[in-house]
């Protein structure tokens, strides 16, 4: 094999260690900075996390500290009190949560009978009565879309999306601490609920605390912390027993509130547009949300246009035409790009940055909310274009 | 990737004691990047040494929100590309200038670096243009995308496609014209 045929790979295989010296120096410095926190941290005020998670937009942030006995005996309800349903507590806790956009839940838990840890995803928008669950291990997505009341299920092994409709009651996916208690009520399944105050990181929060049992004498406790600013369960930890009081499962769910989130089953992450969709009855049926076949319409034609327009730039010193009508030439059909195509690239140049848009599918857009957008790169990324 | 978004978490929490496990995960890929947009170790190191400085004092400063692999490697790269600047300005050389920094395939530090296997690799690398052999390496060892190296650069995604063609190109005859030796 000549070096040549494959550089990539030789160039992957470049390796070198960090020197023992450069460790030392490193490590200094940080020894140094931790040195320094220490001495004012007594002035600093400690880190406010309500303020952190309520930044977050986007949420990718997740906890990895599996729950163990010691961390749930932690939680000592000495001076904590009984609570139901109509405690104001957990009434505002419930209201909270129908106001924000989206919830999104990080979910790490273990089993008795396994050595590995299951990672999921809850995500939950009041507003869109959309309602999701994501196996982070399996890659499969069951999308909830109440609007419609159906449920996408989402099959990575098969690349299948399968339709049904939705049966039931509408919290497929609970999340928070009334739907479960209305779950157990249910189901016959008898609970204990204690509400306390505490302090963590010099934030007031509110701990509930439900403490159940079934019909077979599995034991349970499930924790919500809520913090008491602005009412929103900040984590929940999560310990079942089984009669002997050996411990089945134990887990721990991080919540954040980011203002977006998965609005149709193919923006969550690895669920590809390419998926087949079956009904329940197995016989194909339309896609969710969005058409396939527009959106590879909408591609071609961006794709050509993208072209006209770099050749129209390549004979007019790089600058891109002020309208679409100074193309005419360049591009066939452009009565159909008039119409359909918002276009953003009077008074840039090739020289523009790559991530600038320069058109967008107004059509698509109407239609879906996301649309395909040409970028001065020339590429086509399926997005929603209110931010040009 | 999770114990990169552990690590993001505790980092945005305050934590400093994150920054050991940071330094320790990701030392080995930010020398190596250095090293190979430099060719020079003891420089690659104080380029990592630089960085971690930096990023330890604006701790408390800044909270991060993308890849936090993604972060260190700009900043390397950032701070691998003034070095250069200054050591060519040092040595009066222009910095797009393809003067190779050695002539000689079998001087030492292209060994020392990353072994006699790929010597004639790093000093093929060291013969291309600054800006197309940090295209590469961003692109092929730290796996950056063209519009994440063309954001970085602050050129067109087409220029930083062109840097990595010819580059390659370039690569490609300098290693063939080695093995012809």
């Amino acid at each position: 094999m000549k070096p040549t045929d494959n550089i990539d790979k030789l160039i992957k295989k470049l390796q070198t260690k960090a020197s023992a010296e450069l460790d030392k120096r490193v490590h200094s410095e940080i020894s140094k900075a931790l040195a320094e926190t220490k001495k004012t941290q007594s002035a600093k005020p400690g880190p406010n996390i309500r303020k952190i998670i309520m930044r977050n937009k986007i949420i990718k942030v997740v906890a990895v500290v599996l729950i163990t006995i010691v961390i749930l005996s932690i939680f000592e309800f000495a001076g904590s009190r009984d609570i139901d349903l109509a405690s104001a507590a957990l009434a505002r806790t419930t209201e909270a949560l129908k106001k924000v956009p989206w919830v999104h839940i990080s979910c790490i838990a273990k089993r008795s009978d396994s050595d590995k840890e299951t990672k999921s995803e809850l995500w939950r928008s009041n507003e869109l009565q959309i309602s999701i669950a994501i196996n982070n291990d399996r890659g499969i997505v069951k999308f909830r879309d109440g609007g419609k009341n159906l449920i996408y299920e989402y099959n990575p092994k098969t690349n299948e999306i399968i339709v049904s409709k939705v049966t039931g009651k509408s919290h497929q996916f609970p999340i928070q601490l009334e739907e479960y208690l209305e779950l157990f009520e249910n189901h016959g399944v008898k609970y204990d609920l204690l509400e306390r105050e505490d302090i963590i990181d010099g934030n007031s929060v509110r701990v509930f605390k439900i403490s159940f049992v079934d019909e077979n004498s599995i034991r349970g406790e499930r924790v919500f912390r809520v913090y008491d600013g602005n009412n929103l369960p900040f984590e929940s930890y999560v310990k079942t027993l089984d009669s002997n009081g050996l411990v089945i499962l134990e887990g721990r769910m991080v919540f954040e509130y980011p203002q977006e989130g998965p609005a149709t089953i193919y923006d969550v992450c690895g669920v590809p547009l390419s998926a087949k969709v079956y009904g329940d009855d197995l016989a194909e049926v339309e896609k969710p949300g969005i058409e396939r076949s527009d959106i590879s319409e909408s591609t071609n034609k961006l794709k050509a246009l993208g072209k006209a327009l770099l050749i129209y730039a390549n004979d007019h010193k790089g600058k891109y035409p002020d309208t679409l009508q100074s193309i005419e030439g360049y591009l066939d059909n452009l009565q159909w790009f008039i119409e359909n195509i918002k276009y953003l690239g009077q008074g840039k140049t090739l020289a523009a940055r790559a991530s600038e848009p320069i058109a967008y599918d107004i059509t698509l857009f109407e239609k879906e909310g996301r649309t395909n957008v040409l970028h001065s790169d020339g590429q086509i990324v399926f997005e929603r274009p209110k931010e040009f | 990737m999770l114990d990169e978004k552990l690590l993001i978490w505790k980092f945005n929490r305050g934590s400093k004691d994150v920054l050991r496990r940071i330094y320790e995960k990701y030392k080995d890929d930010l020398v190596t990047l250095a090293a190979a947009l430099l060719n020079d170790k003891n420089a690659a190191e104080d380029t990592v040494h630089d960085v971690f400085v930096s990023f330890i004092k604006s701790a408390e400063k800044f909270r991060l929100t993308g890849s936090l692999r993604g972060y260190l490697v700009r900043c390397v790269a950032n701070n691998a590309r003034n070095r250069n600047k200054a050591r060519r300005r040092h040595q009066g050389i222009g910095l797009d200038e393809a003067k190779p920094i050695s002539s000689d395939s079998e001087r030492p530090e292209f060994i020392a670096i990353f072994g006699e296997e790929l010597r004639q690799l790093s000093w093929s690398l060291a013969k291309l243009p600054y800006h197309q052999r940090e295209v590469i390496i961003l692109h092929v060892q730290a796996q950056m995308k063209f519009k994440a190296i063309a954001k970085l650069q602050d050129v067109s995604i087409n220029t930083i496609q062109g840097r990595y063609r010819y580059g390659l190109d370039k690569l490609r005859s300098l290693l063939n014209g080695e093995v012809e030796k």
